[in-house]
């Protein structure tokens, strides 16, 4: 248990640090884009440079800045309404977590396959993205990637808490 | 059975899950997939969520949401709402009840740049509850001040919750916004009022604030600069078309980011922020996916359209189904999340609000201001939540007790908004 434990914090770290990178490229292209068509109109054109394709760019880094946060943060990112449950034993809540990250395991599961099955189109088919004609296999790829990584760590987290019954509570932590 | 049926059965199912602890976003997935599956057919539902992640994650127009929570992020870690409480404090030192209005006007203005109600709360609070309990605050009736003020949060731009449903109802963002921002001021001053009164009934919630002199009132006004910086550029770029949400949004992380490491914030500062703008992007996003997956199913069911049909055929005054809607959020707000409320009804709503004649715009306001008065309402009362997780010394039921007269002010602001459309949509009216 305690490997799985192990390599739940190690992906959650893992995937921390590829959404953080997702984040930053997000902003810095924004940034660069704007800045760039600013200086192209007041220098009235002469400097035309522009950041070909930052839409594409945007969209397809948040998609890695959020799967990454999902399979980072799965078990602590959910709202739940506990007004009528609040009085039911700890150890039935922690039960029922425990079915729920089971839940996000599938969820996590359907889109790995979905995202694989789109990354072996992309090559078949050889598919490429609209403004920059990169091919779109290794951003599903990767999508699938994190996607698996959800997977798994909903399902360690589901395991933990149907062995320690422990569980992230929002409402004790106040987050 | 009809497709119609089905959607109701659907909704209810929804709801009694929400209600049993099953986290919002599964619950909202599991029905919409569900739902979908046997309207159409089960390898149809299986499909839409193959494709949910990339038509929901990979959008464009929701990359500004990630990077509004960053902007708030960094203009919590950056120092910037202590020079702001200072700031003013002194601007309305010598009233009674000054660090009251000051809490309030602190986070209002620094809800301009967190975007966030629970950041606002949980900010202010760190920087002046201690303030307020040192100067002799009744701690129930100090609490009630922060947590009413970090309501301003969701409806002074830019506002998550207020982007949000401009992009599920496909409006403007930038018309969202400047139709937001009269109303989060009227609550800023109604809020300040709701402070003077109540201090001026009971003496003993505040003291008098420290006198401050005029120099001292005008220097302080340095404190506001970095905010009205920030809010100008963003607002004033989204609303002239200089840019779109999402680059006034990196824009603004930008500028957030830059304050903050001009007042020390250094790579581990970074590392955090980073960290908390996608757990708190999680959080919302894990929604929208439930919400585009409750979409399909529900546009599949056609319940919103005969919904909005039926109650158009209905003998009744187009006023008296908004004010129902309207008490169904005050409802909701008891007990559920003000942006899992928006992103779970607004596929249902909507159309019936179309339908009525209403304007899209103005009713996004005033549904958002109807979902915040559950931030500060019990059982549900996020902001309280917040405030009691930094504040466990005081108690509970206390901190409700001080926030009741700004419940009452939140329900006459919506009554004025619900009276004088021209207050959210004057500005717009180019």
């Amino acid at each position: 248990m305690e490997f799985l434990v192990k390599s739940s914090h190690t992906i959650a770290r893992l995937c921390q640090f590829i959404g953080g990178i997702s984040l930053v490229i997000i902003v810095l292209v924004t940034i660069a884009d704007v800045g760039a068509r600013y200086v192209f109109k007041l220098t009235g054109g002469e400097l035309g440079f522009t950041v070909k394709g930052s839409v594409e760019i945007v969209s397809y880094f948040m998609l890695f800045a959020l799967l990454a946060a999902f399979a980072a943060f799965v078990e602590r990112s959910q709202i739940i309404v506990d007004v009528f449950t609040q009085k039911m034993p700890r150890s039935i809540k922690g039960y029922m977590m425990g079915v729920f990250m089971m839940g996000f395991f599938v969820i996590g599961l359907v889109f790995a396959w979905g995202l694989y099955e789109s990354a072996i189109d992309a090559v078949k088919f050889g598919k490429v993205t609209q403004d920059l004609r990169v091919s779109m296999m290794p951003i599903y790829g990767l999508s699938a990637f994190l996607s698996l990584l959800l997977a798994i760590r909903a399902f360690i987290e589901s395991i933990n808490i149907f062995k320690t019954g422990e569980f992230f509570d929002a409402e004790e932590t106040g987050s | 059975m009809s497709p119609e049926v089905i959607g109701g059965i659907g909704i209810v199912c929804m709801i009694a899950l929400v209600l049993f602890r099953v986290p919002v976003a599964l619950a909202m997935l599991g029905v919409g997939l569900v739902g979908f599956g046997v309207v159409t057919s089960p390898s149809g539902a299986l499909q839409m969520l193959k494709d949910v992640p990339v038509d929901v994650l990979a959008k464009y127009d929701f990359s500004a949401i990630p990077l509004f929570v960053l902007m708030g992020v960094f203009a919590a870690h950056s120092g910037m709402a202590g020079k702001l409480f200072a700031a003013t404090r002194t601007i309305f030192g010598g009233v009674r009840g000054s660090l009251g209005i000051a809490g309030i006007g602190s986070s209002g203005i620094f809800a301009s740049i967190s975007g966030s109600s629970l950041a606002t709360a949980s900010t202010m609070t760190r920087v002046a509850l201690p303030e307020m309990e040192k100067y002799g605050y009744n701690p129930g009736f100090a609490c009630g001040i922060l947590a009413a003020g970090g309501t301003l949060g969701i409806m002074i731009p830019p506002s998550i919750a207020l982007l949000v449903y401009a992009i599920l109802t496909q409006q403007s963002v930038g018309d969202m916004f400047i139709a937001g921002f009269m109303p989060g001021m009227l609550g800023m001053v109604m809020y300040s009022i709701t402070v003077m009164i109540m201090v001026r009934w009971k003496p003993h919630l505040a003291p008098r604030g420290e006198k401050t002199s005029w120099k001292d009132k005008i220097i302080s006004l340095t404190g506001l600069i970095p905010f009205s910086f920030i809010f100008i550029i963003i607002i004033a770029g989204i609303f002239f078309g200089l840019f779109t949400p999402t680059e006034g949004a990196a824009v603004g992380a930008f500028a957030s980011w830059a304050y903050a490491v001009f007042k020390g914030m250094r790579f581990a500062g970074l590392k955090q922020s980073l960290i908390e703008a996608l757990a708190l992007s999680a959080v919302i996003f894990f929604m929208l996916l439930g919400a585009e997956a409750l979409g399909y199913f529900i546009s599949v069911s056609r319940i919103s359209y005969t919904m909005a049909t039926w109650i158009g055929g209905l003998a009744v005054s187009p006023i008296i189904v908004l004010i129902c809607i309207l008490f169904m959020y005050f409802l909701l707000g008891l007990f559920m999340d003000a942006l899992a409320m928006l992103v779970i009804t607004i596929p249902v709503v909507f159309p019936i609000i179309l339908a009525l004649g209403y304007d899209p715009i103005w009713f996004g306001v005033i549904a958002v201001l109807t979902v915040e008065l559950g931030l500060i309402t019990p059982p549900m009362g996020m902001n309280i939540f917040v405030i009691k997780a930094m504040a466990p010394h005081i108690k509970l039921s206390d901190m409700f007790k001080g926030v009741a007269p700004f419940i009452v002010s939140d329900l006459l602001r919506l009554i004025i908004l619900v009276a004088f459309p021209v207050i959210s949509l004057g500005l717009l009216s180019k």
